[in-house]
Order: C-alpha cells, then structure tokens, then sequence
C-alpha cells in the first residue's frame, strides 16, 4: 500500500499545473443585466422602462490570502424618476462601483479591505441590486444615502472573535463618493450568527456618521435576520431600523420583510416605515413616518435568469403606487449571486 | 425556617456540584475535540472518506448532503465558525461549489486558503470528464463548467484518488501519523473493492442499458458502471427542460430505447413524469451524495450500493410488467 501511495504521490505530482479550457491569467468575469419596467400612478399615470444597471465584474486572487474585485456599472436613472415626453435622457456612464483588494488575513483573526466599497451598513447597503430581495431599494435607504448604496473610498479592519459563536466586529474609515457625507466618514458593524437546526439567526448593529451639508450626521442601525432554510424552502425575515443622531436622536425609518422561497418561485412582501418625498413645510408633518407595503412575485427563468413583479404602495398626502416589472440575467461566475 | 435554609443551602451545593461537573465534562471533552484534527466537507461522501482516512484522528464537519443540489447550499453565515477552527478542509472544486468557497474567504483562516497547507485538491489524479473545447462559432450556453464535469466523486476509482488525495495531506500535515492514514486509506480501498466486486457481479446482466439522466450529475457513474447515457432533460447545463427539447429527446429515447431517467431527489419530479409518460422509460430517483440521517445512504458505500441496487431493482420490475403483459 505504501508502494501505491508514493506511486499516486509521484502521479498526481506530475499532472501537469493545467487544464484544458481554463484561462489562468484571466481573472473571473462576469455580467449582470437589470432590466426595469417602473408604472408609477401619483395623479396622473406616468411610466418608464430602463436599464437599471449592467455590472461587470472581474474578480480574482492576487495571492492566496488576498483577492481583488472591480465592479464597473452603467448605472440608469433613479427608481422614482420619470422622464416627461421631450424631457433629456438621463445620461447611462460607467462608473466604477467597487473596486477593492481583501486581506483575508492580516494576523491573528483581523482582516481588512481597502479602495471603493459599498459601505458595510446593516443588511442592504453592502449588496448590489442583483442580490437584493425587491426591485427598488427600501424608501428609508433611499432617504438617508441619497443614492442607492452608501460607498466609499477608503479601508476597514475586521475582527473575528475567537469565540465559540460567530461573532465579527469592524471598523471602517472612508471619503465620500456619493452619499450624504461631504467628506470623511466613518462606519463599524457587529454582527453575530447563530444556527440551530434548519434555523439561523443573524444580528447585527451599524453606524456611520461624518459630515453633511449642515452638521455632522450619525446613523444607528440595527438588524436581524431570520433564516429557515429545509432542502429547497426558505423562509426569510430581515427587519432593519434606523436612527438619525445628530442634536438629538429621530427614528429614521425601518423596512421589514418576509419571503418564502421554493425551488423557482419566490414570493413575499416588505413593509416600509420612513419620511414621504412631498416638501412639507410643517415640521411635525415632514418628520412623521408614513407606512408602505409591496407585494413581490419573483421565478427563475434559468439558474442565472430571473423576473420579478413588485407592486409598491406608499401612504402619504398624495399616495404613490408603483409597479415595477424586472428582468436579471447573468453571465459567468458571479451570475450563481442570482439564486434565491 | 432553620430546617428550610438548610434545605435551600444543600439544594445550592448540590446545584453548584452539578454545574461544576457539567463544565468540567465540557472542558474535557473540548480538550478531547481539540486533539482531533478538524476537518470541513461541503458534501456527505468527502466526510464520509475523510473519516474513513482519518479515524478517530479527525473531527469532520460535513455542510450538505444529497438531499440538497451542491451547487446551492445557502452559505449560513455561522458555518463561519467551522471553517475559522478547521485545519483541513476538503473542497469539490471545478467552479461547483462556490458557497464552500466564500466561507473560506471569510473565515479568516489562514491555513485553508487555497494554495494554502490545509487546502486539498481533492480531483487530483481524478480524470475530468467534459472539459469543454470551444471551436470558433460553437455556442457556448448554461452553466457550463470550464474546467470540466464537476461531480467526479461517484465512481469507485474516482473516490479512492480522492481518499489518497486526503491521506496524502493529512500525512504530510501529521507526519507522524502517516502509518495510520496509510493503514485506513488500505482498509477503505478494499471495502469499495469488496462492494464493488459485489455490485459489478450484480449488475453485469443490465450492462450497457440505456439512460437519460436531468443534469450531468451522474455522467462518472454511469461510464463506470457501463450505463450508456444518452441525453440530459436539460437543454443545457443549469438550463430547465423545455418543451421542445423534451420533445427532440423522447424521439431520441424511442429510437434508442432508453430504459431508465435517472434524477436527483431535488430534480422537478413533474418534468420528469411527463418525460416517462411520452417514452415509458422508468422514473429512477437515485442519490448524488450520501445522506447521514437515511440509513440506506449513510455512507459513501451505502450510497453506491443503493444506486445500482434502485437501478436494478427498476429494470426488473420493467421487465416482470412487460412479462405479465
């Protein structure tokens, strides 16, 4: 025996470094379309259909312990925004999404990231809009980033407790690229998971706070995750609140939701809590909360394919409904993000 | 009263006893699990031979089994934990299981990155089957591994490359048990010997049958136990059967005269019905993956055992229907 395993030693020492059919220089590329049909009914009917975003991705290890991603996307207009008849097209750039090394390990449990990342805030922020639940992003997000994601240029150092529970905490310096923040901000994170059985239970807490126009802006997150995952079925609830803290602390809003997800189909619906759009003069009025929901049917075309329907309805003085229609579709390895 | 203090004081002793004992057995058993070498499987039957090599040297930690497909497994984020403590970890490679991959990224351990001293390259000395060669103007559809046919793990030969790629490392990794790996690697090679030699003599009068299978999952399986596959129910890979191509294969297994689809039990069982109802071929649900909670598939024996016993089982009773007819 010991003869065979020196042979198959020997043997598998001598396969050549290679196989057929894989380009090692390369690193993995991948494209992510998002296709989006948006009727919104607020006094009159007005509807849009658009090239949300086209995403590529290069992603690959510089070494064993560190890898680079690079998302460049063409990114469309805003959810919400309506172009009248005659009105200029909003003009589709590339932009350069993400772009960041990873240090899988700097030493003893610590790792980092550096260069232009979605900030790591609750459970939404740091996923790009094909791996997002809904169609549009939660009107509480919308409200306090300005854009879709927070992002930044800059670094953050993660820590991996040595517990016998997950539990990771990080912290994070950056400049602005788009967002709220003028200039330098900061975020951390703690997050912690537990799985018992089919169940897994997610936790986590965030902030991030630098300058804005007016003053110096802190936001407080918190969220939880409910995973029940048996075979093909999947039970989902995320819920994530958020407080604005600045002179003193205001709720900013919060989106819950619930999803339940078997083989091809997904369905499920998100409640929505946060600040109308309307320009109120009255501060009480512009401060208060109004409450949405949105319905949202999703099917897997292909493993990399997807549609998804969402109807949206958010209260306020002029009540807004919107109906969104969704194509994704994915081309190499990053595509398998578009599993439910 | 005096008595009743007395009785909460000796319920208090008693109570601290019992949670001192409770800790130390923890403390101890944790130190007993500490020795071993942790071992982390995305699938069943690596596990199930990672335990077979290492014995009692070895902690494995299996994330998935063949009631699931391999390729999504919903990374959950407290599997973290496995992956931060484990020392070895045995993946399936060839772009399959991605999930087992972004743990590895996050766990924050260095010794299983790929490349790294923990990390196996579990296919090595496995021949890859369906290497794609693109000519100029093919098309190139689905989810289609470039590297090759990623669930090499069924044959026979393929798993006992994959027990010596896991005694290799685990010998260079604790030199000095290497004896031991060297002598279970001995012992799990002739049990799949001793099966095999069974299921071959079992199975050489339905030598060459026919079959369909959904996904490419058991290509390897097949071309060792001489089962000729003739087509997939995907169009493609990753692609769900369409009506035309459902169509163009029933004319396939027609004239072919397929016998058998062969299907995971995660597979759309109504694409499937439909497909026998056309052609009569038989419905064979059999396993990709060993599955620990169903005796009959508990291990990567049992799991083969079953196959080609489903199998068998399918024709005849085929074959006792077309007789009473």
């Amino acid at each position: 025996m010991e003869i065979a395993f020196a042979l198959f030693s020997v043997l598998i020492s001598q396969e050549p470094p290679t196989l057929k059919g894989r380009a090692l220089l390369n690193p993995d590329i991948s494209a992510i379309g998002n296709i989006v049909n948006q009727t919104i009914l607020q006094n009159k009917i007005k509807n849009e259909f658009f090239t949300k975003e086209f995403e590529f991705a290069f992603q690959g290890y510089l070494y064993p312990s560190i890898r680079a991603d690079i998302f460049l996307a063409t990114h469309g207009p805003k959810f919400g925004d309506v172009h009248e008849h005659g009105e200029e097209e909003t003009h589709i750039g590339v932009n350069l999404e993400e772009a960041y090394v990873s240090l899988l390990n700097i030493w003893g449990g610590f790792s980092g990231k550096v260069g232009r990342k979605f900030i790591e805030f609750g459970k939404f922020n740091p996923l790009h809009p094909e791996q997002w639940l809904y169609v549009d992003p939660p009107k509480v997000i919308q409200n306090i980033f300005g854009t879709e994601n927070l992002i930044g240029d800059g670094g953050q150092i993660e820590f991996l407790l040595p517990l016998p529970f997950l539990l990771k905490i990080q912290g994070g310096i950056f400049r602005n690229s788009e967002g709220p923040f003028q200039d330098i901000f900061y975020s951390s994170r703690a997050f912690s998971s537990f799985g018992i059985s089919d169940f897994e239970v997610s936790f986590g807490a965030s902030y991030v706070g630098g300058k804005t126009e007016k003053e110096l802006s802190n936001f407080i997150g918190g969220d939880i995750t409910l995973n029940y995952i048996k075979g093909y079925t999947k039970l989902t609830f995320i819920s994530e609140p958020i407080f604005s803290i600045d002179e003193k602390s205001k709720f900013a809003g919060f989106y819950s939701s619930l999803f339940y997800s078997t083989g091809r189909f997904q369905v499920g619906f998100r409640i929505d809590g946060a600040k109308p759009d309307e320009e109120i003069e009255d501060e009480h009025t512009r401060n208060k909360i109004s409450f949405g929901i949105s319905p949202i049917f999703a099917f897997l075309l292909t493993e990399t394919t997807k549609i998804r329907f969402q109807y949206s309805f958010f209260a306020s003085d002029k009540p807004k409904h919107t109906v969104f229609f969704q194509l994704l579709f994915g081309l190499g390895p990053h595509s398998h993000v578009l599993q439910f | 009263m005096g008595k009743q203090k007395k009785i909460i004081s000796l319920a208090k002793i008693v109570l601290l006893n019992q949670v001192l004992l409770f800790l130390l057995s923890i403390t101890e058993k944790s130190s007993a699990e500490a020795k071993k070498i942790k071992v982390v499987s995305p699938i069943c039957t690596f596990a199930d031979i990672a335990k077979n090599i290492g014995g009692d040297r070895v902690d494995v930690i299996n994330l998935s089994d063949g009631l699931n497909d391999p390729h999504f497994v919903e990374p959950r984020p407290s599997m973290i934990i496995h992956m931060r403590n484990a020392e070895v970890v045995i993946p399936i490679g060839l772009r399959l299981d991605l999930w087992f991959f972004s743990l590895i990224e996050k766990s924050a351990n260095p010794k299983i990155f790929e490349g790294s001293s923990g990390f196996i390259r579990t296919y090595e000395g496995v021949r890859i089957l369906e290497v794609p060669e693109y000519k100029f103007g093919q098309p190139r559809i689905g989810d289609i591994h470039p590297e090759g046919n990623p669930h090499y793990w069924l044959p026979p030969d393929n798993a006992k490359a994959i027990a010596m790629n896991i005694a290799k490392k685990l010998s260079e990794l604790y030199p000095e048990d290497k004896e031991f790996f060297i002598k279970n690697t001995e012992i799990f090679t002739k049990k799949i010997d001793e099966a095999v030699e069974d299921l071959k003599r079992e199975f050489s009068r339905f030598e060459g049958v026919k079959a369909v299978q959904y996904h490419k999952t058991f290509t390897y399986f097949a071309d060792f136990f001489k089962i000729k596959i003739v087509g997939e129910m995907e169009p493609y890979p990753g692609i769900p059967p369409t009506p035309s191509h459902i169509s163009q294969l029933a004319e396939k297994m027609k004239k072919e005269g397929v016998e058998l689809i062969i299907y995971e039990p995660f597979r759309n069982k109504k694409d499937v019905e439909k497909l026998s109802k056309i052609t009569s071929a038989i419905p064979t649900q059999i396993y990709a993956d060993c599955v620990p909670q169903i005796n009959e598939l508990k291990d990567y024996i049992s799991l083969i055992r079953y196959n080609i016993r489903k199998i068998i089982l399918n024709i005849e009773e085929r074959e006792n229907n077309k007789k009473e007819k």
